[in-house]
């Protein structure tokens, strides 16, 4: 029943552009896209424009400083090869956008994904697609059609800051920034998944599509905290060392959301399989509680 | 033996302490109009609801024509039900939404569109198309909920109290509507409306707390008790009294209060009605009694009353 999972999806991405639920979402992630992006660029040209040399010079300045490495090393934790990389290898610029937006996505995609079952499931508006088709493709149907939303913002956001950065920043070539964002793209969904799988669970779970989304930021946001909480307690009053507890991050789509931009490719696929992984077991938690439930 | 549409086997659903459904054992015979009753809380919404996949049954099954429920792609287009409280997508046009309900069905895009705009024209709703549900009254919300149930050629198809909240007409047209469709289909309708089922339906099950207590046809059902109200000018004497107890066609005589009582008939068909009711005339008029109003208490109400131990009250249940 395939053709019902696309159907599913597509009437539900139809409504909620309808009910306005969709156009909402779209604008809230490109308003935070757009925002973190001009966070970075904006203070990048006016930096540049003062320098008074050519903008490529003057940008490998900045991005060959210390600071802006070590800065790079603190949010991301990472090694000095792999800030290189980011800072160098790379376009610096969007780099540092795709390392703030993968802070931020978890948190969009909740916007997005929370009601993809609760509502209907509180109000019983699932009873005449029940007689129609199985409940596994009203679940999958709802879930891809969260996750497309996502991807539309998503890739309009990026193409719209890798134009700016091509024609007005002028300090990339077309083809590193256009390979770079859509390699930042992928990470941007892949890490995207998990979380609308997670939303697709708890959606199952309540009949309330407020609690839902109560509950996805929630859980999303207080697992790190948590984990945070816990590294610091380990490091200021256990004598742990900083890197003992990290392990625990692991534990969430979050602890992996960096390793998506890695330049190693081991490293990457490990993040690309856990995100997958993370996905798999919410969808098939959600799965289950909506199989069982009463409708 | 005639083809079994629905067979219920040892269904029953908790919810988790309260037993909505014990043990139900029903076969709904193929291409008949099949009452269910019973009063509220009896477990009527609770069966629908399981036999449409919106509930999980605690123990048993249903089939429909052999088909386990839980199978619903086998099922697709065979089974339809009007669910007493499904809602619509608010904010969204009715036809789109039964053009999704179609295309589920099996139909393409085009067919889709078609198999909609026939079904809103069955209910004679063909100028809500494009509005919202929203903005529908509650009548025409129930017959879109009703015509969503007869897009595409569904063999066996639930209508869960069809006609509850609709005024006189509303619920009249709907009652023609599916007494027109019970040719070659299965027609099982849930109602509080004892004269209503008695009026439409060939088949008839009493549910009570979960358990059900009566079914059969509604000939089996009307003609094991057949009630007449009778309001007299004098009050009746024992004389009188007696002599129509005595006869054959007298179940029994109960009095209501001083000019009213109620006789209870053992019809063996519905012919010998016509016999009672002389009967009864020529004992009153031989005792100087005058009839100011003899009712036909609806025999179907009289037994409910009598299965549910409801009171009878004007031909209304409670």
């Amino acid at each position: 029943m395939n053709s019902h999972i696309g159907l599913i999806a597509q009437y539900s991405m139809r409504f909620a552009m309808r009910t306005g639920g969709g156009i909402i979402f779209i604008l809230v992630l490109l308003t935070v896209g757009f925002s973190i992006a001009s966070l970075f660029i904006s203070p990048v040209e006016s930096i540049l424009d003062k320098s008074g040399i050519p903008h490529a010079d003057a940008y490998k300045l900045i991005s060959s400083s210390k600071e802006v490495k070590s800065a790079v090393s603190w949010i991301t934790g990472a090694d000095e090869a792999q800030s290189n990389y980011l800072i160098t290898e790379k376009p610096g610029l969007l780099s540092a956008i795709l390392l703030f937006l993968l802070m931020f996505i978890p948190y969009t995609t909740c916007l997005g994904a929370f009601n993809q079952t609760a509502g209907d499931i509180g109000s019983r508006g699932f009873r005449y697609l029940l007689l129609r088709t199985e409940r596994r493709n009203i679940f999958f149907g709802r879930f891809v059609g969260a996750v497309s939303f996502t991807v539309i913002s998503s890739v309009f956001t990026m193409a719209v800051v890798a134009l700016y950065l091509q024609f007005k920043v002028g300090i990339y070539s077309g083809a590193d920034i256009w390979m770079w964002s859509l390699q930042g793209l992928v990470a941007i969904l892949a890490l995207s998944l998990p979380y609308a799988a997670l939303c697709a669970w708890f959606s199952a779970i309540l009949d309330s599509a407020f609690g839902a989304l109560a509950i996805c930021l929630l859980v999303t946001g207080f697992t790190v905290l948590l984990i945070t909480l816990f590294q610091s307690v380990g490091t200021l009053s256990l004598n742990m060392q900083p890197g003992d507890l990290s392990w625990l991050q692991r534990l969430t789509p979050w602890g992996w959301k960096y390793e998506l931009l890695s330049g190693k490719l081991q490293i990457r696929s490990m993040a690309y399989l856990a995100m997958a992984g993370f996905t798999g077991l919410f969808l098939w938690l959600g799965l289950r509680s909506f199989e069982k439930r009463d409708l | 033996m005639s083809e079994i549409a629905v067979r219920i086997t040892n269904l029953s659903k908790k919810f988790n302490r309260t037993v909505a459904l014990d043990n139900v054992s029903l076969d709904i015979p193929a291409n008949t109009l099949y009452g269910m009753l019973g009063p509220n809380g009896a477990g009527k919404t609770t069966l629908f609801g399981v036999a449409a996949g919106f509930l999980k049954a605690t123990s048993g099954e249903i089939e429909v024509h052999g088909i386990n429920v839980k199978n619903i792609s086998a099922l697709r287009g065979r089974m339809s039900m009007l669910p007493q409280d499904a809602s619509f997508q608010s904010g969204i046009p009715v036809i789109e939404q039964l053009t999704l309900f179609a295309r589920l069905n099996g139909f393409d895009a085009p067919a889709a569109a078609k198999a909609a705009a026939e079904a809103l024209d069955l209910v004679g709703l063909p100028d809500v198309a494009k509005k919202n549900a929203r903005a529908l009254s509650h009548g025409m919300l129930k017959r879109v909920a009703l015509c969503q149930a007869f897009i595409g050629h569904a063999e066996v198809i639930f209508l869960d109290e069809p006609t509850a909240g609709l005024d006189p007409d509303n619920a009249r047209r709907i009652r023609d509507l599916v007494k027109a469709y019970k040719k070659d289909r299965t027609i099982i309708f849930s109602s509080h409306n004892l004269q209503e089922v008695q009026q439409i339906c060939d088949h008839v099950c009493i549910l009570h707390k979960g358990r059900v207590m009566e079914c059969g046809t509604m000939d089996e059902l009307t003609s094991a008790s057949f009630l007449l109200r009778v309001t007299l000018d004098r009050p009746l004497g024992l004389a009188a009294e007696g002599e129509l107890t005595a006869h054959p066609l007298v179940a029994g005589v109960v009095r209501e209060d001083d000019l009213s009582f109620q006789m209870k008939l053992n019809l063996q068909n519905s012919s010998q009605k016509t016999d009672a009711m002389k009967m009864l005339y020529d004992v009153l008029g031989r005792h100087g009694l005058f009839p100011r109003s003899v009712n036909e208490g609806a025999s179907l109400e009289a037994r409910f009353l009598e299965i549910t131990g409801g009171k009878f009250d004007g031909g209304s249940s409670s």
